[in-house]
C-alpha cells in the first residue's frame, strides 16, 4: 500500500545533465535535470531552475523553489546561495 | 522445487536470419519479418511446417502481428504468441520460445523480432503518480545523468565514454545488418549535436526498423531433422528479473544487469572472465563502461582504462558488442534481442567473418528495457 509521506525540499545535488533536445517538441530546450539527495532521503532527479548547468557543481547544496510558469506553478531545484539559510 | 534451464533437457539455436536495420521505409512489416525468418531457415536447413511455435518480439506494431505476416509460410495452425518487454521484448521472446523447448512442450520454435518506429505510448506513464520533473527526463537524460555521475565517481571524461561509440561503429562498419555503417573517429563522435549531458547524436542509437529470427530445436529435433550438430548452438542459461528500489551506487540498470547476468553465469556454472563475446544494451555509450563493471567483466571504474587498451576490441580478451551494439547496429526494438542471439551465434560457430572473435567459445547476449526489466542469456560453442 503505498502512502503519501512529507519530503524535506533541500539536498546535495550529486549530478546533472542540460538536455540540448527533447522528444515531441511540447518542452522548450535547454533545461536541466538534477539528481538530488534530500536530506532525510531519498534520492530525486527534478528540473533545475537555471536553463544551462555552467556554474552548477556536485555536491552543491539546493533548495526546493516554486517557480511560476503562466497560470501555474511548478517545483524546482535551485542552488543556495553562499550565506543562505538553506531552508 | 522450481527449475532452472539448467534442469530441464538442452536447446540449441539451430537457425538464425536477419532483415537489416534501417531508417524507415514503406516496405510492410510482414515482408521484413518473413525476410529474416526466411534467412532463419535456409540458414538451419529447415522447413516452416518444422516448426511448432512461435514468438514475435514487438513493441510498436500493434495487436496481432504475427499470423498475417507468417501465413504466407504455411498456415500450419501453429500456437503464435506476441511478446512485448519494451526494449527487451526479442530477448523475452527468446527466453520463451527457448523455455518452451527446454520443457519438452515443442521440439522446434521460432523467436521473431520485428518492429516499425511509431508514436510510442509508455504505460508507466499512466499509473497515476505525479512525475516531479514533468516528462522531462527522456531515456537519453536518464543516461545522461547516468554518465554525469560515473565521471565524477571515477574522474572519467567524456572522451572515455564517447570511446564505446567509436569501438561500436567500427563494428558496426564491418556488419552487413547494420543501420550505421561508418566507422567513426573519436572527434566525429564528439562533435554535435549534443542532446542531453555529454551525449553526442553518435553516443546515441538509431531506432528504425529490421527483422530479426532466431530458431531454436531440442536435441532430439537435431538428430530427427539431421540438423548440423557442428552449427548447433547451447543455449546455457536464460534470466529475466525486474528492477528492486535503491540498489547500488552504480544505478538501478547496472545493479539489475549485475543481479541478472550473475544468475544467469550461475546457471551455465561459468564465470564472467570466461567470456569471449559479449552484446550489451549499448542503447547510449555509457551504458558499454557500466554494464562491463556491472558483469564482472572489469573492476569498478576500470572499464574505461580497459577500453581504451583495446581489452574489448574484436581480438582483445572479450569482444564486446562484435556486431556494432545498439549504437551502431541499431535498436529497432522488437528485433533487438533476438539480434543479439544472431551475433553470438555467428561467432560461437566461427561464421562472423571479419567480425569474427578468435576461438570463440563462450557469448553472453544482455538487454535491459524500461520498467525496468532485464534479460540475459548465456550461450556454448557447439560440441
Amino acid at each position: 500500500m503505498l502512502e503519501p509521506q512529507d519530503l524535506i525540499g533541500t539536498g546535495i545535488l550529486e549530478a546533472y545533465a542540460t538536455v540540448h533536445l527533447h522528444p515531441g517538441g511540447e518542452i522548450e530546450t535547454p533545461f536541466t535535470i538534477g539528481v538530488i539527495a534530500l536530506d532525510g532521503g531519498p534520492c530525486i532527479r527534478a528540473t533545475l531552475t537555471c536553463e544551462e548547468d555552467s556554474g552548477l557543481r556536485p555536491g552543491a547544496r539546493v533548495e526546493a523553489r516554486l517557480v511560476a510558469l503562466g497560470d501555474s506553478e511548478e517545483l524546482r531545484f535551485a542552488p543556495v546561495n553562499e550565506g543562505g539559510n538553506g531552508t | 522445487m522450481t527449475k532452472t534451464l539448467r534442469d530441464l533437457r538442452p536447446v540449441y539455436v539451430v537457425g538464425i536470419g536477419l532483415h537489416p536495420y534501417r531508417r524507415a521505409t514503406d516496405e510492410s512489416y510482414a515482408a521484413l519479418g518473413l525476410h529474416a525468418v526466411r534467412e532463419a531457415l535456409d540458414d538451419a536447413g529447415l522447413r516452416f511446417e518444422a516448426v511448432q511455435s512461435v514468438y514475435t518480439g514487438t513493441a510498436q506494431l500493434g495487436m496481432a502481428a504475427s499470423r498475417p505476416m507468417l501465413r504466407y509460410l504455411g498456415a500450419t495452425g501453429i500456437p503464435m504468441v506476441q511478446v512485448e518487454n519494451a526494449s527487451a521484448s526479442g530477448s523475452t521472446a527468446v527466453r520463451q520460445a527457448c523455455l518452451e523447448v527446454a520443457s519438452g512442450i515443442s521440439d522446434v520454435a521460432l523467436a521473431l523480432g520485428v518492429d516499425k518506429p511509431a508514436p510510442i505510448r509508455l504505460a508507466p506513464d499512466d499509473v497515476g503518480v505525479i512525475d516531479l520533473a514533468q516528462g522531462r527526463i527522456a531515456p537519453f537524460t536518464h543516461f545522461a545523468l547516468l554518465a554525469n555521475h560515473y565521471m565524477l565517481r571515477h574522474g572519467a571524461t567524456p572522451e572515455d565514454v564517447a570511446r564505446v561509440a567509436v569501438k561500436n561503429s567500427r563494428n558496426a562498419a564491418l556488419n552487413p545488418y547494420a543501420q550505421r555503417t561508418k566507422a567513426r573517429t573519436l572527434e566525429e563522435v564528439l562533435a554535435p549535436p549534443w542532446i542531453a549531458g555529454t551525449l553526442t547524436r553518435l553516443q546515441c542509437c538509431p531506432v528504425g526498423e529490421g527483422a530479426a529470427a532466431v530458431l531454436l530445436a531440442s536435441e532430439e529435433a537435431v538428430e530427427r531433422l539431421q540438423l548440423m550438430r557442428s552449427r548447433a548452438v547451447p543455449i546455457l542459461a536464460s534470466t529475466l528479473a525486474t528492477e528492486r528500489p535503491g540498489e547500488g551506487g552504480a544505478g538501478d540498470d547496472a545493479e539489475l544487469t549485475r543481479s541478472t547476468a550473475i544468475a544467469a553465469l550461475d546457471q551455465a556454472a561459468v564465470s564472467a572472465q570466461a567470456l569471449d563475446v559479449v552484446e550489451f544494451h549499448d542503447a547510449f555509450a555509457i551504458e558499454e563502461l557500466l554494464y562491463t563493471e556491472a558483469i564482472g567483466l572489469c573492476g569498478e571504474g576500470e572499464a574505461a582504462a580497459a577500453l581504451y587498451r583495446g581489452e574489448f576490441d574484436i581480438g582483445g580478451r572479450c569482444a564486446v558488442s562484435p556486431s556494432g551494439g545498439l549504437l551502431g547496429m541499431g535498436h529497432p526494438l522488437g528485433p533487438t534481442g533476438v539480434g543479439q542471439i544472431c551475433e553470438i551465434t555467428r561467432q560461437l560457430r566461427g561464421e562472423a567473418g571479419p567480425r569474427q572473435q578468435p576461438s570463440a567459445r563462450l557469448g553472453l547476449a544482455h538487454m535491459v528495457g524500461i520498467g525496468s526489466v532485464c534479460v540475459v542469456h548465456v550461450l556454448g560453442a557447439p560440441d
